[in-house]
């Protein structure tokens, strides 16, 4: 592990407690909200995920960080929104139909609102018809991600990308699908545009999906 | 050979006439019946003679080689405990507990212990009771000749399924370690008594665990210590009370060597007689590391999302090419990578099966 700041290495540890001191005594000195989030609590997350790449960190230990880095942003935010900030993109989240499981769903959208995306969560066990209301409700090139931990529910995901297919919206929507059971041949089987095995590199995959 | 003389074989490290099929199914039996699961089954009740029906006509038509002799799911045993569950109406979707879980806090816990001091896995929910009673049915017509095995989760999986929601579970398993110690091991003593009944319904082989966080939600670190300890008394019951062996479903890329430290105790220190892997172990890798080193049985896996999508020609190339992969074959069988997906047509199940039969006939062709 390599040397890093107090506030980085606290949301390596996932110290809640400690996160939450070092964010505020960072903004009563002045630091930026987005230089707090992009310099120093980004670069933890990312060092978790290449951890759990390495096989040194479970999800466990990701929730951990993603609960303190969540805390932080829950001061943040507010912030955030009130002042100038990169606008990285919209993505709609979702545990497909039958599977109530969300961490890492939620690592997801915590991760993607830090890199600034807009998410829309639509929790868990969601109705297709939901999905596609929710891409109907919103104008432009977006993500949609789905995600499901039960082998059981990886059905769901083809059902709901014929249905934006015949819906006509498939070409300004970029889907990507995660999740324990998901690998990229079955991805590519079903007509995703990409998965990615951790929640870092998922930010990194829609990053690169809009850009495409 | 029988299917009971065909897994002997296979545990025995000698060639069966060939390679026989170890699917776990669940509620793609019932689908393929045309029923939905709301027809079978609901919060309280259970239809034992259609879901007879249901096990039946599923060996007969597919032909696999062994099987839990009747429809279980993950929702089995909470409802009595105070959780939700969710009986889906609709096609294809796995029934299943809800975010409503009978331990949502730790307060909740002393009141769920004080319903499992009175629980009976027998009687008090009427979904496994009706379980129970398809056993019975299964193994009176086709227990002479075939493998029955009774199945439950284990461990911190059992704790999952039955008091926690997930979320919750892996926060403690850092925050408050000695709890999840307690709930896997009195999910486990649930578990145990679970499969005696089930063995006093009528199965007649292996008893098959599940392990389904493995290492793709825990390191193998906490499943040495949480579920090491658990499986290896579940071992020791089914051998002393039943004499028979244990197998173990077990999640995760096993091949790193921490991973690879944990499956070495599991068969060594815990006496499991084989493993049924997932899609993220090779074929070739589970011949050398697992049957080869390990010296023991191994199902290799085909991943169950291909088996559901098809088509067929492309499912029996894959089988073709895993075969191929394993040299003699010998302490080798084939199973899908979790469950057979619930949406999973009939005729991919059975080109699946039959894939299997036909490459798999030995000697091996190499």
């Amino acid at each position: 592990m390599g040397e890093f700041g107090p506030l980085t290495q606290a949301v390596i540890d996932g110290n809640g407690k400690k996160v939450i001191e070092l964010v505020n005594a960072a903004l009563a000195e002045k630091a930026t909200p987005q230089s707090i989030l992009s310099d120093h609590m980004i670069p933890g997350m990312i060092e978790v995920g290449k951890l759990m790449s390495e096989g040194e960190y479970f999800i466990p230990e990701v929730l951990k960080s993603a609960k303190a880095m969540n805390g932080a942003l829950e001061i943040l935010e507010p912030l955030l929104a009130s002042g100038p900030r990169e606008f990285a993109g919209y993505v709609i989240m979702g545990t497909v139909d039958g599977d109530i499981h969300d961490i890492g769903k939620n690592l997801v959208c915590m991760l993607l609102k830090g890199s600034g995306f807009e998410v829309k969560d639509l929790g868990v066990s969601v109705p297709m018809a939901k999905f596609i209301e929710a891409v109907n409700a919103k104008d432009g090139k977006i993500i949609l991600g789905m995600s499901a931990l039960i082998t059981p529910t990886l059905d769901e995901m083809p059902k709901v990308i014929k249905a934006i297919e015949a819906e006509g919206l498939r070409s300004r929507v970029k889907i990507m699908v995660g999740g324990a059971p998901v690998t990229k041949e079955f991805s590519d089987s079903i007509g995703a545009d990409g998965t990615a095995p951790d929640a870092p590199s998922a930010v990194t995959l829609a990053k690169n999906l809009l850009a495409a | 050979m029988n299917k009971k003389e065909r897994f002997q074989a296979v545990r025995e490290k000698r060639a069966p006439d060939h390679m026989p099929v170890w699917p776990r199914v669940m509620s793609q039996m019932i689908y393929a019946k045309g029923w939905m699961l709301s027809e079978v089954t609901g919060v309280d009740w259970y239809d034992s003679d259609k879901v007879t029906q249901a096990v039946l006509d599923s060996i007969k038509y597919v032909d696999y080689d062994l099987c839990i002799p009747t429809y279980c799911d993950y929702a089995f045993g909470v409802p009595p405990l105070g959780g939700t569950i969710n009986i889906p109406s609709k096609f294809g979707v796995a029934a299943g507990t809800t975010d409503k879980q009978p331990v949502m806090t730790k307060d909740d816990w002393p009141k769920v212990q004080k319903k499992l001091a009175a629980y009976n896995v027998r009687t008090t929910d009427p979904r496994m009771k009706g379980a129970l009673e398809v056993i019975k049915n299964v193994s009176k017509a086709v227990g002479a000749e075939m493998p029955l095995c009774p199945m439950y989760y284990v461990g911190t999986t059992a704790a999952m399924f039955l008091f926690r929601p997930n979320e919750g579970l892996m926060e403690d398993l850092s925050e408050d370690p000695e709890w999840v110690d307690e709930m896997a091991k009195i999910a486990t003593d649930w578990a145990m008594d679970w499969i005696r009944a089930q063995y006093e319904a009528g199965a007649n082989s292996v008893a098959f665990i599940a392990e389904t966080m493995g290492t793709l939600m825990m390191s193998p670190a906490m499943g040495m210590r949480f579920n090491l300890p658990n499986i290896a008394r579940v071992v020791e019951m089914v051998k002393r009370e039943f004499n028979q062996p244990t197998w173990l479903h077990i999640h995760g890329d096993m091949t790193t060597k921490k991973a690879y430290e944990y499956l070495t105790k599991l068969a060594k220190e815990a006496g499991v007689e084989g493993f049924h892997f997932d899609e993220f172990n090779p074929p070739d890798w589970i011949k050398e590391n697992v049957v080869d080193k390990l010296g023991v049985s191994a199902c290799i896996i085909t991943d169950g999302a291909k088996i559901a999508s098809g088509p067929v020609e492309k499912i029996k190339a894959e089988v073709k090419d895993m075969i191929s992969k394993i040299g003699e074959g010998l302490g080798i069988m084939m199973a899908p990578s979790c469950q057979v997906l619930p949406a999973t047509p009939n005729e991919h199940f059975k080109a699946w099966v039959d894939a299997t039969h036909e490459y798999g006939r030995y000697p091996l062709k190499k």
